[in-house]
């Protein structure tokens, strides 16, 4: 009876061992489940600040970089731009002398024409718009040739009256615009065209 | 004598001569102390080009009257009129007007070729006769004038020579 009644006790100490047993793991298993989704959730959130971070450093970095960059590029680029500039300048330059320089040539070619045909007043012109180009190009020689060619061809017009009325405003814009490094020679020219206005037509009728 | 002398005398009709010399002798009084007489200027007359001398015309008293102004560019563009009239391709007239203020010569050069170009021209000359020659404290003996208009830019320029 005695042991019968022992036997029913530690029964029920080993039931009541197993539900503290149970209940304490289930408390266990809890803990353990909330210390996880804690140490999860700072996990998570050390992981997406440090994302955060790391993603806001690479942007700064690299826009420092792009910006030096960029910065570095705008300064050569100027540098080359000017170097570029410069040279096309000369070649631009070069190319318009040479362009002034061969209007020249053609309009010192119509000067020899219309003498040849004895046209002197018309020829007179074109000798001064040869003079004109030359004198813009730098074509120093030229420019005096020509002048020394439209003296002569206003020496041939007979009278002041052949002077072409035309031409006569084109050219004393003309010589205006021709430097007075060639005063002499436009002194001269004046001095032809002065004596052709003296020079008077005579009449047919 | 104040004298208009043209490459085209023998093309223009004796009426328009007429007309010419009436218009002409209202700057010196009568017809006897005017003459338009032949000048040769053979390769602009091939060439289209009517030219026209106005020697000796009173510019300096002419511009000091507006009607006789007035007048003289009336006669001005009666030539013009008349030169395409009587000249069948004509491409310009071209005008050199020579006459003495003081003892210095005066010359003025220009060229039309269309009837507005005229009216656009004579009235800055009047302006710039003003200012270069009559108003011009600089003139000296021994030298001489000449005005010329520059087509292309539309401008009177002025040579001291």
């Amino acid at each position: 009876m005695l042991a019968t009644s022992t036997i029913i006790e530690i029964q029920h100490s080993i039931n009541k061992l197993e539900i503290g047993q149970g209940y304490f793991s289930s408390i266990i298993s809890v803990q353990t489940a909330i210390f996880s989704l804690i140490v999860a959730v700072i996990l998570t959130l050390y992981f997406f600040f440090n994302w955060k971070v790391s993603k806001e450093q690479i942007k700064n970095e690299s826009d420092i970089r792009f910006n030096e960059l960029k910065k570095q590029m705008e300064e050569e680029l100027e540098i080359k731009t000017a170097k570029l500039e410069v040279k096309f300048a000369e070649e631009i330059s070069r190319h318009e002398n040479d362009i002034t320089t061969l209007n020249g040539s053609v309009f010192r070619t119509l000067g020899e024409f219309w003498d040849s045909e004895k046209d002197h007043d018309v020829a007179f012109i074109w000798w001064l718009r040869a003079a004109n180009k030359f004198s813009l190009s730098g074509e120093d020689k030229l420019t005096r040739i020509s002048l020394q060619h439209a003296k002569d061809s206003v020496e041939r017009v007979g009278y002041a009256y052949q002077l072409n009325s035309e031409w006569v405003g084109e050219y004393q814009k003309l010589i205006l615009e021709i430097s007075d490094e060639y005063k002499i020679e436009k002194e001269l020219l004046d001095i032809a065209i002065k004596e052709t206005l003296k020079r008077k037509a005579p009449t047919n009728s | 004598m104040i004298t208009i002398g043209t490459n085209i005398f023998k093309k223009i009709s004796q009426e328009h001569k007429g007309k010419i010399a009436s218009l002409s002798s209202l700057f010196v009084g009568n017809t006897n102390e005017f003459e338009i007489t032949d000048y040769e200027a053979k390769a602009m007359l091939e060439n289209g080009i009517a030219k026209f001398f106005i020697g000796d015309f009173p510019l300096y008293k002419i511009s000091q009257d507006i009607e006789l102004w007035d007048s003289f560019v009336e006669l001005l563009q009666n030539i013009f009129l008349f030169s395409k009239q009587d000249f069948i391709g004509v491409k310009q007239v071209q005008f050199f007007i020579m006459f003495n203020y003081i003892s210095t010569p005066v010359n003025i050069f220009f060229s039309v070729k269309e009837q507005k170009d005229l009216m656009n021209l004579t009235i800055p000359l009047k302006e710039e006769l003003k200012t270069q020659v009559f108003q011009n404290k600089n003139l000296e003996n021994g030298k001489t004038v000449v005005l010329g208009y520059d087509n292309e830019n539309g401008v009177w320029q002025f040579n001291y020579l």
